[in-house]
């Protein structure tokens, strides 16, 4: 299991580290500061981080989730390969939980740009943008596209 | 009328700029709505959708069942505490659309599994109970009538306690109690023009389990309210009557029967399980609930909904059938229906009173959800309803020659902002 995940990681590490990013344009990434001390998330902790369920980062940092509101087809992936659901099922379900006072949905940032400057920003942030904009302020803590 | 609902849209006219924007302060101002048209075939009663409703809607369009208008604002007051205010014009007891203060709390969540609340808030007793006014967040034009028809509860004074814990990979758990007494804004229109039945002041206590794995939630969900008012004159004079006749017949039994019919002596017991699940393009949700009443002649309830959708791109077809049946509690006459006239009349005043308690009706319904545009969606539902014409607690004004049957039709837009 470790060597596995070694193996996973190494790559993506390197990438990282030469400033490049390892996924396709268009495929959506999850990303933190550098200083939040997560390395990875699993999709269960990116589900419950991202549908209003959990509050903080496993390292503790209150989490703000940031995400790209423009091209909605960005958001669209990324919540069809997160839960298999559409942009419309993912609105029907913030307006429960907002409107019943709950929980409030992901910031909207209206570009890749905003995503990266506010997750640079904020070292509790976790944002969703296009593995393509990825660049060294950020660190990609889960790639759903691969 | 006019001049309110000019005062209230020039209030969300100010408040759409301001609409998903959350500024630097943490303020976050947002709202949903519905506009709906709904026709009946019927002319014989009213179909209402919620007892709060002084008309229903008979064959000619009527827009005022299903429209709506919220607006919530949600301010951050650093750290772990914020406010939610939220306030809903829809047509109510008085034939206006007054806007009530639904939701007015402090939230505190000190930690990633606990929130604390208190203050005006929703509760949900049954499943959706507190979001049953935005109609953008379920399937349907509206919530099942047959199921939250009876419902009166909406908004608590009080607070309310939430613990969520993720129990595995993917499961979590999360258990909430709430207490408080039901809020004034609850209504129900009796009698002559602006006559109602107030509900708030009714002591409330209540508890859900829920628990989410994946796509599938499971819910169970118990409640207790204790009104506190009694009922208005013309069930009084029934109660009078009652107890004068047991006095004069020396029949105690006429006396418990004269307590049964109050309000204050119903402690009403709810008792709720559902299931609700979406996985891919499927949605299912199951819901039985159960209402328990007094000894006295007020009948106990039991109702549920099944609803299968299945999303094909921007659109979802989607089946509901729901089912509520009374368990009549005995009622107790005496002597009295062969006393003379007006013993035989106060006999026939508390049996229909009763059959105002009951519901016996089957609801098949057919819809079309269509998510043109984000944030917006157009729905299509008709309904045919079947059920027993003399059990009328869920409809209004019934004529002479009712039987029990209608179809209705029905068209929403909504729309969160």
């Amino acid at each position: 299991m470790r060597a596995l995940s070694l193996v996973r990681c190494t790559p993506l590490f390197l990438a990282t580290l030469l400033g490049f990013s390892p996924a396709r344009a268009g495929e959506p990434v999850v990303i933190v500061h550098p200083d939040s001390k997560v390395q990875s998330l699993t999709r269960d902790e990116v589900i419950n981080l991202f549908m209003g369920r959990q509050k903080r980062l496993p390292s503790g940092l209150v989490a703000s989730p940031v995400e790209q509101a423009e091209p909605p087809a960005t958001r669209a992936r990324f919540y069809h390969l997160l839960v298999g659901k559409d942009l419309p099922d993912i609105h029907a379900y913030w307006a429960r939980l907002l409107y019943s006072g709950q929980a409030q949905p992901p910031r909207q940032a209206p570009s890749a740009e905003e995503v990266l400057e506010f997750v640079a920003a904020n070292k509790g942030a976790i944002g969703v943008v296009d593995g393509a904009r990825v660049d060294r302020r950020v660190r990609v803590v889960l790639d759903l596209g691969k | 009328m006019s001049l309110r609902m000019i005062a209230w849209i020039t209030l969300v006219a100010l408040a759409l700029p301001l609409t998903a924007q959350e500024a630097d302060c943490g303020l976050k101002v947002s709202g949903f709505g519905t506009l709906g048209l709904a026709l009946n075939s019927s002319d014989r009663a009213e179909y209402v959708r919620e007892p709060t409703q002084p008309r229903g809607v008979l064959r000619s369009l009527n827009p005022s069942l299903d429209s709506r208008l919220g607006l919530q604002v949600n301010q951050n007051l650093g750290g772990d505490l914020s406010f939610v205010g939220q306030i809903i014009s829809k047509y109510r007891f008085d034939y206006t659309f007054k806007p009530d203060i639904s939701w007015a709390f402090l939230s505190y969540k000190p930690t990633s599994s606990i929130q604390a609340r208190a203050g005006r808030l929703g509760f949900d007793v049954f499943q959706i109970a507190d979001t049953r006014n935005v109609g953008y967040s379920y399937l349907w034009v509206r919530p099942p009538v047959d199921f939250f028809g009876p419902l009166m509860l909406s908004s608590l004074d009080g607070g309310d306690l939430t613990w969520t814990t993720p129990l595995n990979e993917g499961l979590n758990l999360r258990l909430k109690v709430a207490a408080g007494r039901t809020a004034s804004i609850d209504k129900v229109p009796f009698g002559n023009e602006g006559g109602y039945v107030p509900l708030g002041g009714s002591k409330l206590f209540g508890a859900v389990a829920e628990l989410d794995w994946r796509d599938l939630n499971l819910r169970l969900s118990f409640a207790r309210a204790q009104p506190s008012e009694k009922f208005p004159a013309p069930i009084t004079d029934l109660q009078d009557g009652l107890n004068a006749f047991a006095l004069l017949l020396n029949d105690p039994r006429l006396a418990q029967q004269a307590r049964g019919v109050d309000f204050q002596e119903n402690c009403f017991r709810y008792l709720s399980a559902g299931v609700n699940w979406q996985g891919g393009p499927f949605r299912v949700e199951a819901v039985g609930a159960q209402v328990r009443t007094g000894d006295g002649p007020i009948p106990d309830l039991k109702s549920g909904y099944l609803s299968v959708g299945y999303r094909e791109g921007a659109f979802v077809p989607y089946f509901l059938a729901s089912r509520i049946v009374s368990d009549p509690h005995p009622l107790y006459l005496g002597a009295l229906p062969t006393l003379g006239p007006q013993a035989a009349a106060l006999a026939e005043g508390v049996t229909a009173f009763i059959q105002h308690q009951r519901a016996n009706q089957t609801t098949l319904a057919l819809g079309l959800r269509w998510d043109f545009q984000p944030r917006t969606a157009l729905k299509f539902q008709i309904d045919r309803i079947e059920g027993r014409p003399n059990d009328v607690m869920l409809w209004l004004n019934v004529r002479p020659g009712w039987e029990g049957k209608a179809t209705v039709g029905s068209v929403t837009l909504d729309f969160v902002f």
